[in-house]
């Protein structure tokens, strides 16, 4: 599985909407699909899964609010 | 970019040109309240009235009106309060209450102060209620409920030329205790002068008067606003009274209206301030006062400095000292001997300088029906009130030669804590 | 000299429209540099310590010299830390590291209830620097901030603007910017900002906060407490409390923010428009913001990741609710230590839980329930009371009246 597909998976077990896979610069938080809890579950099961640490006070939401800018930060992180 | 600075800066310059309009114009459409309006206003005890000038102080100016200082014992209309008797029996004189539940003499100063050119040789009334002399004297809770700046800020330009004393050092010194006036830091660096015996700048003058007078403008718009009436309840008093006043018949009628007012409990509380204030926490009160102290607190030197507000002013005062129910405080465990002691201790201060129209209630304790509740004046206390009140009206005193003022030892920490007296 | 020195018009942070006086003479050569895209270091320096000195000398000058001492102590936390942070990151060390950043505050909150005076620790401001100071070593903790120049740090610290009561800025936007002054471009844009700000915020604190808290409230209280109207009073009281509380401090932070703008720092902002949130958690991302994200960030995050990670809870859902309870409880204990900020801190995580479950029944029977004009009308109307009522809780009203009923007069 690529990392691509283990994030939206994670995306999608979190937010119980399919949505994120298939609409990826939409911003969870405008759309209130994410929230502090969900952001938590989320930075959890990247280190989980994919063994990418993210500090808490790194999450920049304005960084991070999209599927797909999710996505290219991990694959950032991994490189 | 000029453009876009100018349209930036445009509604500033705007802003501040319209601020120095609303603040500093004369505002000639507000006048003097009319004799209405100050009448309406002197049972009302409201704080815009406490804490302004604009009513208070046009009624000090008038001789249709007596001033009562007191606190919330003032609140207690019956038939027997000083309004409803001054009324029925055409007194000649509508009390002007100043003072509410939480005033006390710091509040009483500066209200005295602020209104003694109108004041000058005039009598009043004082109610002292022993609660006030606890260990630090009045709360800063209390404090800024009452604080008046434009009563101090009127006391500051009263400096203006003269040599600070050591009442003013007092002064300046007790008020940098609260916050209300820490927290204005100009204000404090003035009082911090004073308080070191310097003199205010003209600068710093010129400060207190702008400051005084956009209070000014502010006291003639705000003090108008939501003045309370009380004159059903008043007029309802009065239905309860005789048509003619005789002693023996208002004796026996103060007698009958506080038992049939006090069915609820044993001792003596008006029913409904038993059941609403007492009766949620009764069991909590029994031995809960057993502690308290009225002997050592900074209020007997804030209580000088009205002494001394009246002595300059040739203010002829008759001083009441109420006693606290005696069955409620033998309950919470108040000792009787400590409040006798307080009353000793007061009267000493006001004695030994002179001011001799006391009317100490404290042995009274024990009487029926003497108090309303548990430290209030009620049915019997005020028509006894009434009786002091009206020989010491008759007989107006000349204080000036008797007063002594001994500011230096009664605004001490030594006589604030003095046990022996 | 010393005459000279009497008259100087100490003021604390925007005290009086005099302030701005100063501000607006003093500022010019900074902004005339900034509109040239440069940033006067050394100018930037001295306004710095002339603000300081004006709110923390003459009448205050206690105060500045706790001001300093706790710089200082900030200073060598942050520096020790952050070199041990070099070599090794074990867990006690930063936790003694935030301990002993924490420590001037919890003296200054827990001295004066054995002492009933202000111990000589306080400053006006302590507890905001204390966000910062707190946030730098957690910053340090997670790897971010690798090297800490003092000089940034100080900066960052002493920051005139938000040095009483925020906003609370991050540590590593604020130096990146002071490194990286606007473009002139982009400071014309803040320069006209920043003055509208200040004219917004004069009109807000000045002029409807002055009226609402210093006329019209003692009016209301007056009214309820001792004229027999308690039920229409208090209502009344919570009202314009709480609009009195959003003008003070939304028209205080608009002038923090207004003059950062000036200095060509982007200071976040604090509130925007909070009395229209639909629920309580939209409230908090209105409300204080900077309080609140830090909360967020530092607190409540932090505490979840460890309690998730680690499976404390089974539920996520109990696990939510504890770090709300922890992060409003905390948030009480910081606004001080009396019973009413306490309970405002719990009444908050209540109704945050409460609004989590709606929120998760809401989408669980996402048909049959109705979303419109009216229910959303709805929501803002329930949010501003519940709001309100925890601002009247807040406001120490409540302890005025049973002090006024069961103290004063028995």
């Amino acid at each position: 599985m690529t990392t691509k597909e283990t994030v939206l998976d994670i995306l999608e077990s979190i937010t119980g909407s399919d949505e994120v896979k298939e609409v990826l610069d939409m911003d969870l938080y405008d759309e209130g699909i994410l929230d502090s809890l969900g952001t938590v579950q989320l930075l959890v099961e990247l280190e989980n899964q994919l063994d990418v640490t993210v500090p808490v006070s790194e999450f920049d939401r304005s960084d991070w609010g999209t599927p797909q800018q999710i996505i290219d930060q991990v694959v950032s992180l991994q490189g | 970019m000029k453009k876009k600075i100018t349209m930036a800066l445009g509604p500033l310059v705007l802003a501040v040109l319209l601020l120095l309009a609303l603040f500093f114009s004369p505002i000639d459409w507000l006048k003097a309240p009319s004799q209405k309006e100050l009448k309406k206003s002197a049972p009302s005890m409201s704080i815009n009235v406490i804490k302004g000038n604009t009513y208070k102080n046009s009624a000090a100016a008038s001789s249709d009106y007596l001033p009562f200082l007191g606190s919330s014992e003032l609140s207690r209309i019956n038939a027997f309060h000083p309004t409803v008797m001054a009324r029925k029996y055409h007194r000649g004189y509508e009390p002007f209450l100043l003072g509410a539940p939480g005033t006390q003499s710091l509040s009483h100063f500066f209200m005295l102060h602020s209104m003694k050119d109108e004041l000058k040789g005039k009598q009043i009334v004082f109610i002292i209620s022993p609660q006030w002399f606890v260990k630090n004297g009045v709360s800063d809770q209390m404090f800024s409920v009452y604080y008046s700046p434009l009563q101090t800020y009127q006391w500051l330009l009263s400096l203006e030329g003269k040599e600070i004393g050591e009442d003013e050092q007092f002064v300046a010194e007790r008020l940098l205790s609260f916050s209300s006036i820490t927290s204005d830091t100009r204000l404090s660096q003035m009082l911090g002068k004073i308080e070191e015996q310097q003199k205010l700048s003209k600068l710093e003058l010129k400060n207190c008067r702008r400051q005084y007078n956009l209070l000014a403008h502010e006291d003639l718009i705000f003090s108008r606003i939501a003045i309370q009436h009380k004159e059903s309840r008043i007029k309802k008093a009065i239905n309860e009274l005789p048509e003619d006043y005789s002693l023996g018949k208002l004796e026996t009628l103060a007698y009958k209206i506080g038992e049939q007012k006090t069915t609820n409990n044993d001792f003596g509380i008006a029913n409904n301030f038993y059941s609403q204030r007492i009766a949620p926490l009764k069991d909590k009160l029994e031995n809960s006062q057993t502690s308290y102290d009225y002997l050592e607190s900074p209020e007997f030197s804030d209580f000088q400095l009205v002494l001394n507000e009246l002595a300059e002013n040739n203010v002829d005062a008759l001083f009441v000292i109420p006693p606290v129910n005696q069955r409620w405080s033998d309950y919470t465990g108040l000792s009787r001997e400590m409040l006798d002691d307080f009353s000793e201790k007061i009267t000493k201060q006001l004695h030994s300088q002179g001011f001799n129209q006391v009317a100490d209630y404290t042995h009274l304790r024990g009487e029926d029906y003497f108090m309303e509740d548990t430290i209030h004046i009620g049915w019997r206390g005020w028509l006894l009130l009434d009786q002091d009140l009206q020989t010491f009206l008759k007989d107006k005193k000349e204080p000036k030669d008797k007063i002594k003022i001994d500011n230096h030892y009664f605004l001490s920490e030594e006589w604030q804590k003095e046990r022996q007296f | 000299m010393s005459q000279w020195l009497s008259a100087f018009p100490f003021l604390t942070p925007y005290e009086k429209p005099f302030y701005f006086v100063i501000l607006g003479i003093l500022l010019l050569p900074s902004i005339f540099a900034s509109l040239k895209g440069k940033r006067l270091g050394g100018y930037q320096a001295f306004l710095t310590l002339f603000f300081l000195w004006m709110s923390f000398g003459g009448p205050h000058r206690q105060q500045g010299f706790a001001l300093i001492a706790y710089v200082v102590w900030q200073l060598l936390i942050a520096a020790s830390y952050v070199r041990y942070r070099q070599t090794a990151n074990r867990g006690s060390w930063f936790y003694l590291s935030i301990f002993l950043s924490l420590l001037p505050m919890i003296l200054i909150k827990v001295l004066p209830l054995y002492t009933e005076t202000q111990p000589l620790l306080y400053f006006l401001g302590y507890s905001y620097l204390t966000f910062k100071s707190v946030q730098v070593i957690m910053e340090i903790r997670d790897g971010l901030i690798k090297e800490l120049r003092l000089r940034d740090y100080i900066q960052f610290l002493i920051f005139f603007p938000t040095i009483s009561s925020g906003p609370i800025d991050r540590f590593r936007r604020f130096t990146a910017e002071l490194h990286q002054p606007p473009s002139s471009e982009k400071y014309v844009e803040l320069l006209g900002k920043g003055i509208h700000y200040i004219i917004i915020g004069c009109l807000y604190k000045f002029i409807i906060g002055y009226v609402l808290g210093s006329q019209l409230l003692p009016i209301i209280q007056d009214k309820a407490v001792n004229q027999g109207f308690l039920f229409l009073g208090s209502l009344g009281y919570m009202y314009t409390y709480s609009f009195y509380l959003f003008f003070d401090f939304a028209g205080y932070s608009l002038f923090a923010v207004g003059v950062s703008y000036l200095l060509g720092h982007e200071t976040p902002i604090n509130f925007n428009k909070p009395f229209i949130s639909a629920n309580i958690k939209e409230f908090w991302n209105r409300w204080h913001m900077s309080l609140s994200f830090w909360f967020r960030d530092y607190v409540y995050m932090r505490l979840m990741f460890t309690l998730i990670k680690k499976k404390v809870f089974k539920s996520r859902i109990v696990a939510s609710n504890v770090g709300y309870f922890a992060l409003f409880l905390i948030m009480g204990v910081w606004h001080g230590l009396t019973w009413y900020y306490i309970v405002y801190g719990l009444f908050h995580a209540s109704l945050i839980c409460l609004t989590d479950a709606w929120i998760r029944f809401k989408k669980k029977h996402k048909e049959k329930i109705p979303s419109n004009m009216a229910t959303k009308g709805l929501s803002i109307f329930l949010t501003f009371h519940a709001v309100c009522f925890s601002l009247l809780i807040f406001s120490g009203y409540f302890d005025t009246l049973l002090k006024l009923f069961f103290t004063y007069n028995i």
